[in-house]
């Protein structure tokens, strides 16, 4: 060994060739320098969710900290999601990965609403609307999932009855604010049902404890009834209209024709009149819900778009 | 100062001069501080992320430190025959065990403080607020020192029956299987239900001895607290007592 020191023999391979041994050095610097590259290479692509396992096994590899194995799962949410290449990636880990996250902590609220919203507007609309409701199934008292919900069905499927349903649920929640019964008797409204919406705002009316929300309600309801009153005179216009060349100039013309067995009762006391859009109205109160179009509504917004 | 006081007072201050502990705690403190920096990561309800693992990185800290600092502390002294002198005197081997038990409790709890006191700041500089130091945190921190002094319990059991990489490989077993037994017992399904039944009487069950949850959430420390606080300090007790049985009866020889 000291002969070794003395003269600076210290290799690894003290009988090899010292043109071998410089040819072995080049060679291992050149396999690494490829690794690196194969490594860098691999880092190029968007970043994925490689493996995504089930509940029940992480579970128990947490070791009871379920929560802290979500939260660990979520950090990885969020950079799926954040990826700047997520459209040439894609979205299909989304539901599953905040499925997971949300089975190992039911209570993760934001996880819900993230991967709600985002689904919905990269044209998931099915999981967006599982992991919503899922949401709202596991937390009751958070209502913006509600919300979401209802925008989902009114938004992406056209289905305004069913938004008013989740809008109603969300009116129902714990802590809801009072402005989401407008948004139900519009939903509702909007979706044909305004029985539905009359209905649920004469229970509020029984159960609302102050005045000032028994006002607010009666003037609500007052809008439901003539929305759903006017409904009436607008299927029958239809009727007519399908059956004769030239629609009424005059909704009386209804009840002497025998589509209407009498006009109901306008609840702001003016008189029925055809409005320009070819609609019911009140001489009272000419402004009515009318279900926008999906031009109107505007382009799908969408973070794949 | 009796000698059971006079042995916890020497086996605390050993423990403290440890450079596995200290490097230990250290860590601990990296990765509360850490957990700040992976916080910024999340989307939103920072908190969640910066008390979970803020909180985890705690207890797996402390626990190491209960396992491997006390499954060394009796079975050291008979491997490095430190033990002969001491029980020359007139101190019982129970005496002995205790001393050296309620040292290594001790050093846990202060561990224990200084990691709640860094998370404590942490949280803080985090709400901009005092909000976070409430009760769930405070039960959190105290589980957490139940569960020290249960597992350091185990450990000084077997450390006073075994040898030191022994009795730490059989408490850091029974540290993770007492984290399952509540999994175990609601996952097993089918026959033969008294396995799981007995393992739940035998294994610490230590995931009832955590307030993770109510942290997060800011919620009310779960009404039972008190009940796994005292189920948790019975455990380390009977732990104890078995320790001492064996240990009087070990032929130290």
């Amino acid at each position: 060994m000291g002969a070794a020191r003395g003269t600076g023999r210290l290799s690894p391979f003290p009988t090899m060739p010292r043109a071998l041994r410089l040819g072995l050095t080049l060679l291992l610097c050149g396999a690494t320098a490829l690794a690196a590259h194969a490594l860098g290479a691999s880092r190029e692509r968007p970043y994925d969710l490689a493996i995504l396992p089930r509940a029940a096994a992480m579970r128990w590899l947490s070791l009871g900290h379920e929560t802290l194995a979500a939260n660990l799962m979520w950090l990885r949410v969020v950079q799926y999601i954040g990826e700047p290449r997520a459209e040439q990636r894609g979205w299909e880990k989304l539901h599953p990965a905040v499925d997971l996250v949300t089975d190992l902590d039911p209570r993760h609220g934001y996880a819900y609403q993230v991967a709600g919203v985002i689904l919905g507007s990269v044209s998931r609309v099915p999981e967006s609307n599982a992991i919503l409701e899922k949401g709202f199934a596991a937390l009751p008292g958070r209502y913006s999932l509600a919300v979401l919900r209802a925008f989902n069905a009114f938004y992406y499927q056209d289905d305004w009855a069913t938004a008013g349903r989740w809008a109603e649920a969300a009116a129902r929640a714990p802590g809801a604010p009072a402005h989401l019964r407008q948004t139900v008797l519009a939903y509702y409204v909007k979706g044909n049902r305004a029985d539905a919406a009359i209905a649920f705002l004469e229970e509020a009316l029984r159960t609302a404890a102050d005045p000032e929300s028994k006002k607010a309600i009666e003037g609500q309801l007052k809008i439901a009834r003539y929305e759903a009153a006017a409904a009436t005179i607008d299927e029958a216009l239809e009727r007519y209209r399908a059956h004769r060349p030239l629609g009424p100039l005059w909704v009386e013309r209804l009840v002497t024709d025998g589509y209407l067995p009498g006009l109901p009762r306008d609840p702001f006391g003016g008189r029925w009149e055809i409005g320009d859009d070819g609609r019911a109205r009140s001489s009272a109160q000419r402004s009515r819900y009318r279900r926008p179009t999906r031009l109107e509504l505007g382009p799908e917004p969408g973070l794949a778009r | 100062m009796s000698p059971v006081l006079s042995l916890a007072s020497v086996t605390f201050r050993e423990v403290v001069r440890r450079k596995v502990q200290v490097n230990l705690l250290l860590f601990g403190a990296v990765l509360i501080v850490g957990s700040f920096l992976v916080s910024e990561l999340t989307l939103g309800e920072m908190h969640r992320i910066l008390s979970d693992l803020g909180l985890s990185a705690m207890q797996i800290i402390g626990t190491l430190i209960a396992v491997f600092v006390g499954a060394t502390l009796v079975a050291g002294d008979v491997e490095r025959r430190v033990l002969y002198p001491v029980i020359a005197k007139p101190v019982s081997r129970t005496q002995y065990l205790l001393g050296r038990y309620l040292g290594l409790a001790a050093a846990l709890l202060v561990n224990l403080a200084v990691m709640a006191a860094v998370l404590s700041l942490v949280l803080v500089y985090e709400a901009g607020s005092l909000a976070p130091l409430d009760g769930a945190l405070a039960t959190a921190v105290a589980f957490q020192g139940v569960q020290f002094v249960v597992v350091g319990a185990v450990a000084i059991l077997f450390s006073s029956l075994s040898s030191s990489t022994l009795a730490a490989i059989f408490t850091l077993a029974i540290a993770i299987a007492g984290q399952l037994t509540n999994e175990m017992r609601a996952l097993w399904q089918g026959p033969a239900t008294w396995v799981p039944q007995l393992l739940w009487y035998l294994l610490p069950n230590l995931g009832s001895l955590t307030a993770n949850e109510a942290v997060i959430y800011r919620t009310p420390p779960p009404a039972s607290a008190w009940l796994a606080a005292l189920y948790g300090l019975l455990y380390a007790a009977t732990a104890l007592a078995l320790a001492s049985a064996a240990f009087e009866r070990r032929d130290l020889r």
